[in-house]
């Protein structure tokens, strides 16, 4: 297995709001391996975009990283930088694409210039030789006249155009990390599938490590190596593509697979989780899903699951792996996705 | 992930009923909008202030010049204070005028006798000036009774002259009086000195209190802040509801209709708008006079737009929405459809707009009124008032333009920040706007 | 761009005929004719009426008022008998302008100032102070900001003088200030509400994400962009500085066309009223063009494609 680049323990996020104390982020755990794609998976606001957002010290101004949180990247603790030496690490080290492209770009300024400012303050470059590679850059994410297209401003792109800019931005200074925070979800379905092409490309160029968030299970199986599972700030579920896909162990899991609506899948109505997500002002104690769970069990209105291990590379956090938990059915469309990963 | 293994008995693992009320915390019962609104208006607290500051000032503005002895257009008449040689002249007159009145032949006779014996003559050698020897005597002895008598002997019998002649009281307006308020003056703050003279002890009046003092025709200022302030918030209403008739009217025929209707109804907006109020205002004013009525019309007849274009937005934004569609499916008519289906829908933007536009309509009422445009006398908003009271600011009567200047500051603020408030409760994304 | 030039003129030259038309037909609803003095008498009025032209046709009068109108030519003032309107606003402009413009740009500094820092430094004293000077603004009615200046620094402190004095450059100062001060209120508020929005946008997360400093975020990104909706605060500055022309003017004597109006309010000297307000639109509506015109060379999104603001 390759190296891990970065390493997250317990990180926790809360943000000050006039209601009180809102625990977006509440202690997640995990590796991203150099190379790799890991796919964050959640309903809005399972905290999943926090999180990432956390990963570069840009959460917003009433939000703070708790201090048992711990976030290394190759040897640096993020947690402990400063400001200036987070700005070093930002765009040069770990760069970000933003969910909806026909906001992210600075509408008065040229595509040029704001690909350049990056290059300028991380590589050293003087302006023509960041000219020079800004317009490479945007021949690199597929856009035609780049020499014309560098002297353009936003509004003269189309939504999948922007999208590539910010790509083009994002990787402007041979990032380490790439955080995809829905970059497809603003765009439309066909556009969604270039997008999604155009990063897998670059990953195989570069050999970027990519943490994708989405909401979109379909998403996740096309680009993700490894996938968690969050819901109400936590990780539920962590495993290979595969183990997630074909043998989820978390009831949320389930519920989100089930309500996935697939081509093959004819006869079932389409599933949907009940209830909505808690209130992260004040989180349930226990298993935070237990409320919406038709699979919760006593113990899960009283105590947090720990995470139960099922492979090596597997964890999936809920009492129903602990022996003295009873066997229960998971929903037929689950038992389906069972006996293929069993095959 | 650390936990005690020892608590965790088999019972634990049993399924756990499935919990209504639990799963009701969950899901957060779902506010209406009304009432979620209210709830935010209620948490701001300078929001909060306001309303009661608007309740208060318009009690006041109510109760005010009901309660006052005085109406705001009356002139309140002092009677004259007398110096103590003018009373002790009147006292005199008073004497004579009553003994001459009273007196039979005998009593002159005998003054007339007393009075010729007291200098030692023969009082019929002096026989010829017997009336001009009356007189003498009873104007002497006036002199001395008037002499030796207090001062309340004299207020006395200052009295029983006016009472006996008939003669009125000479009274003068009271004009300029400072304001007094009982309590306060103790304080040295509203206790009716000016320039280091009781103008109340001045003017014998020390049992009155002229809360705002009177103005330079004697006029009681509390009465008139608070029938100008009357004036101010109805003509605010008024305009506002004016604003909201046209505005609305137009705006959503604009929206609804779309296309051609819309760009000229839009391009009309423009052409308006690009002209100053200020001037739309004065031409309105001198066709119609000024007046309570062709003022609020002025007024209104400006500020209609910017509600015209915000119901224009927000309908062209619903109309293409589903219920709409589906109502228009049905057949709805097109007047029904704006009545039923959209000005609800729009109605937080206009009850926002609506908000704003009462103090900006008292804000311009007083504006008109400070420039010449504002309603004729006798009549009176604060706008009126403070341009009266500026007139005589600097001769040395301050408080003719602090009272009603502090009074359209107060009101303007309240209002504002509960319409602040109300904005922010009613539209959370225009917060800070 | 030229094609949104054009439209914006022609909107303009459309707004003033209509001005023009609507004062004329108003010079026909006053009761009347202008020369309604008890002073004249039947056959004066008739004579002037006869000079002046009243008595031809409408369509006549009003292509006869039109051509006036566009060669600068307001008609006579009554009160001050024989000195056309067009003579009197033209002496009086300078010291508008003057004491407007010092106003103008007071209100812009200290407002965008103000803004920009109330928005950088959200619930600090600065936040607080700005939200406060622009709810004060919009509630504390111009004349008597001006009448309190006046009594508090000219009167009581005694440090600049209370009324404009031509040559008196410190005269400026009590005047000015008291019409900068709603131009301040709404600027302040506005690049307070502009930057908060674009500090929430995207495009600021971007540049953060780029691992710019925050220097560079805040100039080349945040302000840079707050700059260009603010020269849309212009027009409606240019109408609180008519409107508040006319009180302050007043207030601190200064022998401008606010107080020429006013004046001509008091004593019902239409032509005057007329005048001014035909002058007022133009001034108005030649700001308003060139505000156009600036933002579409500012703003890209106008410049390179055309298209309109919003």
């Amino acid at each position: 297995m390759a190296k891990k680049i970065l390493q997250v323990k317990n990180l926790q996020v809360s943000f000050e709001t006039h209601g009180g104390e809102v625990q977006a982020v509440r202690g997640i755990t995990f590796d991203l391996h150099e190379g790799e794609t890991l796919a964050i998976v959640g309903e809005s606001g399972s905290g999943k975009s926090v999180a990432t957002k956390a990963l570069m010290g840009i959460i917003a101004s009433n939000g703070q990283i708790k201090k048992d949180s711990s976030i290394l990247f190759e040897e640096k603790e993020i947690t402990q930088l400063n400001e200036d030496e987070l700005q070093k690490v930002r765009g040069k080290d770990i760069a970000m694409i933003f969910q909806d492209p026909m906001t992210s770009l600075n509408p008065v300024m040229t595509i040029g210039k704001q690909i350049m400012e990056g290059i300028i303050k991380h590589q050293g470059l003087n302006r023509s030789e960041a000219r020079q590679k800004a317009i490479e850059l945007i021949e690199l994410v597929g856009i035609d006249q780049p020499d014309k297209r560098f002297k353009q401003y936003p509004h003269q792109f189309s939504g999948g155009m922007r999208q590539r800019i910010v790509i083009a931005i994002a990787l402007s200074c041979n990032p380490k990390i790439l955080i995809a925070d829905e970059p497809t979800t603003a765009l439309d379905v066909t556009i969604q599938a270039q997008i999604l092409e155009l990063i897998k490309d670059l990953q195989a160029k570069t050999g970027v490590a990519v943490i994708f968030i989405t909401h979109d299970l379909g998403v996740v199986a096309n680009v993700a190596d490894r996938v968690a599972v969050m819901y109400a700030g936590k990780i539920v579920e962590i495993g290979t593509s595969d183990e997630v896909f074909y043998q989820p162990q978390h009831p949320y899991t389930w519920g989100l697979l089930a309500s996935m609506p697939s081509l093959d899948t004819d006869d079932e109505a389409l599933y949907s989780i009940p209830g909505s997500p808690p209130d992260l002002l004040n989180p349930p104690v226990g298993d935070a899903f237990a409320l919406r769970s038709q699979y919760a069990l006593k113990i899960d209105h009283e105590q947090e699951p720990p995470f139960f291990k099922i492979t090596d590379t597997h964890y999936a956090a809920t009492w129903l792996l602990h022996e003295n938990a009873p066997k229960v059915t998971p929903p037929s469309v689950i038992q389906k996705l069972w006996a293929e990963g069993g095959k | 992930m650390t936990f005690n293994k020892k608590k965790l008995t088999k019972e634990l693992f049993e399924f756990a009923p499935v919990d209504a009320t639990l799963k009701e915390k969950i899901n957060k019962p779902s506010l209406s909008f009304w009432k979620d609104a209210w709830l935010r208006l209620k948490e701001n607290k300078a929001a909060v202030l306001s309303i009661w500051i608007i309740i208060l000032l318009t009690i006041i503005a109510i109760i005010g010049p009901i309660i006052s002895p005085y109406t705001y257009k009356e002139t309140i008449y002092i009677d004259k204070q007398f110096t103590l040689e003018e009373k002790q002249d009147l006292a005199k007159e008073y004497i004579m005028v009553q003994i001459i009145d009273e007196i039979t032949d005998e009593e002159k006779e005998t003054i007339f006798k007393k009075y010729w014996e007291d200098k030692g003559r023969d009082p019929e050698t002096k026989r010829k000036q017997f009336d001009r020897t009356v007189e003498k005597a009873i104007k002497e002895n006036a002199h001395d009774k008037v002499i030796s008598a207090d001062e309340n002997e004299l207020d006395q019998m200052l009295v029983e002259y006016f009472k006996y002649t008939g003669k009125e009281w000479p009274r003068s307006p009271g004009n300029t009086i400072p304001p007094r308020v009982p309590g306060l003056e103790k304080l040295g703050l509203f206790d009716g000195v000016r320039d280091g003279i009781n103008v109340y002890q001045d003017l014998g009046i020390e049992d009155k209190y002229f809360w705002f003092g009177t103005d330079e025709l004697g006029r009681d200022l509390f009465t008139r802040v608070w029938y100008g302030t009357r004036i101010s918030i109805f003509i605010g209403l008024l305009a506002a509801v004016i604003d909201l008739l046209v505005g609305v009217t137009y705006g959503s025929c604009a929206g609804y209709f779309g296309g051609k209707v819309d760009i000229v109804l839009m391009r009309i907006i423009e052409v308006i708008w690009s002209i100053p109020v200020l001037v739309i205002v004065t031409i309105l004013i001198l066709i119609l006079e000024p007046g309570l009525m062709s003022i609020a019309l002025a007024i209104g007849l400006t500020g209609w737009m910017s509600m015209a274009r915000i119901v224009r937005a927000q309908i062209l934004k619903l109309k293409n929405q589903e219920f709409v569609l589906a109502a228009r499916t049905l057949g709805t008519s097109s007047s029904r459809l704006i009545m039923k289906h959209l000005i609800p829908n729009v109605m937080g933007q206009i009850i926002i707009v609506t908000t704003f536009s009462v103090p900006n309509a008292i804000f311009y009422e007083a504006f008109l009124a400070f420039i010449g445009l504002g309603l004729p006398a006798p009549q009176a908003s604060l706008g009126v008032l403070i341009n009266e009271g500026y007139q005589l600011l600097r001769a040395g009567y301050p408080y003719l333009m602090i009272i009603p200047s502090t009074v359209i500051c107060l009101l303007m603020l309240a209002l504002n920040l509960f319409a602040n408030g109300l904005r922010d409760a009613l539209d959370p994304k225009l917060r800070n706007k | 761009m030229i094609k949104y030039i054009l439209e914006r003129i022609m909107i303009g030259i459309v707004t003033m005929i209509l001005i023009i038309t609507i004062n004329f037909f108003l010079l026909q609803l006053l009761p009347g004719s202008p020369f309604n003095s008890e002073k004249l008498t039947t056959e004066q009025i008739e004579m002037l009426n006869e000079a002046y032209g009243f008595n031809d046709p409408l369509p006549v009068q009003y292509v006869r008022y039109l051509s006036k109108i566009v060669q600068g030519d307001f008609g006579i003032s009554i009160i001050n008998t024989n000195i056309p309107v067009a003579d009197l606003i033209y002496g009086k402009l300078p010291h508008t302008i003057k004491v407007g413009g010092l106003a103008l740009l007071i209100g812009a500094v200290i407002g965008l100032f103000l803004g920009s820092v109330a928005a950088l430094n959200r619930n600090s004293f600065w936040d607080y102070f700005t939200i406060t000077v622009a709810i004060l603004g919009v509630s504390i009615p111009g004349f008597v900001f001006g009448a309190v200046l006046q009594l508090f620094f000219g009167l009581k402190l005694d440090l600049v003088p209370i009324i404009y004095k031509i040559g008196d450059p410190r005269s400026f100062i009590l005047p000015a200030v008291a019409l900068a001060y709603p131009i301040i209120a709404s600027t302040a508020r506005y690049m307070r509400t502009e930057l908060v929005e674009i500090f929430n946008s995207d495009y600021i997360l971007l540049a953060r994400a780029k691992g710019l400093t925050r220097r560079a975020v805040v100039y080349k990104h945040a302000i840079r962009n707050a700059l260009i909706p603010v020269i849309t605060v212009l027009g409606p500055a240019t109408i609180v500085l008519i409107g508040g022309s006319t009180v302050i003017e007043r207030i601190f004597g200064i022998p401008g066309i606010g107080n020429l109006m006013v004046d001509g309010i008091n004593t019902r000297d239409h032509f005057v009223i007329l005048g001014c307000a035909i002058f007022y639109s133009l001034l108005f509506i030649v700001i308003l063009l060139i505000i156009d015109v600036i933002y579409g060379v500012i703003d890209p999104r106008i410049r390179v494609s055309g298209g309109m603001k919003n």
